[in-house]
């Protein structure tokens, strides 16, 4: 089994006697809301999926990823991992102290407050998504930020209500699961999308060369326009159900926000899975992209920075339907011209999911356009909670 | 690169140390030590034991994703 990222899964979630004795010392402690995908992220370092991080990144940790894209151990790392707080909520806390983290008025973690600082929003924003421009729901996001940051270890002593609880493996379980397959290459599948022709191409050639395949949505706050947590869910079930053998495949949840940082979320991907125990991962073209704000293949040359980052990444290029082929394709296997070629753009998506023209209609298996069909309204809208 | 040398992922402080000892005909024999034990570190970290299996194959069981 490929070793965690960092070489240790870190662990910790209490349970038994110790959640219990942790939860009645929270009771004493000042206590900070958050927000459920905050709380998500606190459920992600205490179970091993952020691993080697164990807690919200201090001045030095964010300093390093956010210049030099590694942990002060030297670890590649390169998304932040922070927790923001109004400096009023911080007045009864500093350095060695102790916080409780509640959720919806709930008290579900502690962190041992290692230091406390300033956001500063425009080297934050400019070292990860690489611009400060506005439209970048990243950027947005941070200029939403509370104005502190506070590092520290968590302990976590309840997980947070969980609608796909059904769906939410920790990467404890997805190694034991791996192995119990027989699984010794596995195949780590990311994406916030429902899945189309071109997706299962892309899964079913990788698997072709290894012993498995993980699939793995990411389910939390995504951008107006992206389909629903629900709708992906189903749909990836339809498509399982019906074209995957089952004991080759597996359906499991990642629990964050999409953070929109092209490249640097690419790595970040890979490490987690990494972590789950896959030994491979995908990376496709313009890879957790928003508009134009990276190149196809910027998320593909990161990788040559981390020579050492202990997951094979996969580089898919652009595929596409050729009707002249009949099937999908990319630019390596076709030799047929434009006209020939249908693109999965948007558009088009929409167009199958519609059955509106009948060549879009290749492009979507009609089990997951079933699936998704039943949703009368299957994307984000813009406005909605949490949409970025 | 010798025709049976083995990629291996190294932790990045190790990469570097073995990067720098490139240029030499053989790997120096500190380093082939220092990255023996640091696979021997991590296979024994990513071994299972931390973990109460049982408790996950029941959950994996009952979720069914085994049989």
């Amino acid at each position: 089994m490929i070793a965690p990222h960092g070489g240790r899964l870190v662990n910790r979630a209490l349970d038994g006697d110790a959640r219990e004795e942790a939860a009645a010392r929270a009771e004493a402690l000042p206590t900070l809301e958050v927000s459920l995908e905050v709380a998500y992220d606190v459920g992600n370092l205490a179970t091993g999926v952020f691993s080697p991080l164990d807690g919200f990144m201090t001045r030095e940790a964010l300093d390093h990823v956010l210049h030099r894209r590694r942990l002060p151990g030297d670890q590649a790392w390169t998304i932040p991992i922070v927790l923001d707080a109004p400096a009023a909520a911080l007045r009864r806390v500093g350095p060695g102290g102790a916080l409780a983290l509640a959720c919806a008025g709930r008290r579900f973690a502690t962190l041992e407050v290692t230091d406390v600082h300033a956001l500063d929003r425009q080297t934050f924003a400019a070292a990860t998504f690489g611009t400060t421009d506005p439209s970048h729901p990243g950027v947005r996001r941070v200029a939403m930020m509370h104005e502190m940051l506070v590092g520290g270890r968590v302990t976590l002593f309840a997980l947070p209500p969980d609608p796909y609880e059904r769906y939410h493996l920790s990467p404890a379980e997805t190694r034991v699961l791996f192995r119990l397959r027989g699984w010794r290459t596995v195949v780590g599948f990311q994406t916030r999308n429902v899945p189309h022709l071109g997706h299962e191409y892309v899964q079913k050639t990788a698997l072709t060369f290894a012993d498995g395949l993980f699939i793995n949505p990411v389910i939390g706050p995504k951008k107006a326009g992206d389909f629903k947590d629900e709708v992906i869910l189903e749909a990836y079930q339809a498509l399982m159900r019906h074209y995957f053998l089952r004991d080759r495949a597996v359906l499991g949840v990642f629990r964050t926000e999409m953070r929109y940082a092209g490249p640097r979320e690419a790595v970040f991907h890979a490490i987690v899975r990494k972590n789950f125990g896959c030994t491979h991962f995908i990376v496709g073209r313009d890879h957790a992209g928003v508009g134009g704000f990276y190149g196809p293949y910027d998320a593909h040359a990161i990788f040559e920075e981390f020579p050492d980052l202990g997951i094979v990444p996969l580089f898919f290029t652009a595929f596409f339907y050729c009707t002249r082929c009949g099937s999908v394709e990319n630019e390596k296997t076709c030799p047929h011209d434009a006209a020939d070629r249908i693109d999965f753009s948007g558009t088009r998506l929409r167009q199958a999911l519609e059955g509106a023209d009948p060549i879009s209609a290749r492009l979507v298996r009609p089990e997951v356009a079933e699936a998704i069909a039943r949703f009368p309204d299957p994307l984000v809208a813009a406005g909605a909670p949490g949409a970025r | 690169m010798p025709d049976d040398a083995i990629m291996i992922p190294l932790p990045g402080a190790l990469y570097r140390r073995v990067e720098a000892a490139a240029g030499a005909d053989e790997v120096p024999a500190y380093v082939a030590r220092a990255v023996r034990e640091a696979l021997a570190r991590d296979e024994a970290a990513a071994a299972p034991g931390a973990v109460d299996e049982a408790q996950i194959v029941e959950r994996l069981r009952r979720l069914g994703y085994l049989d």
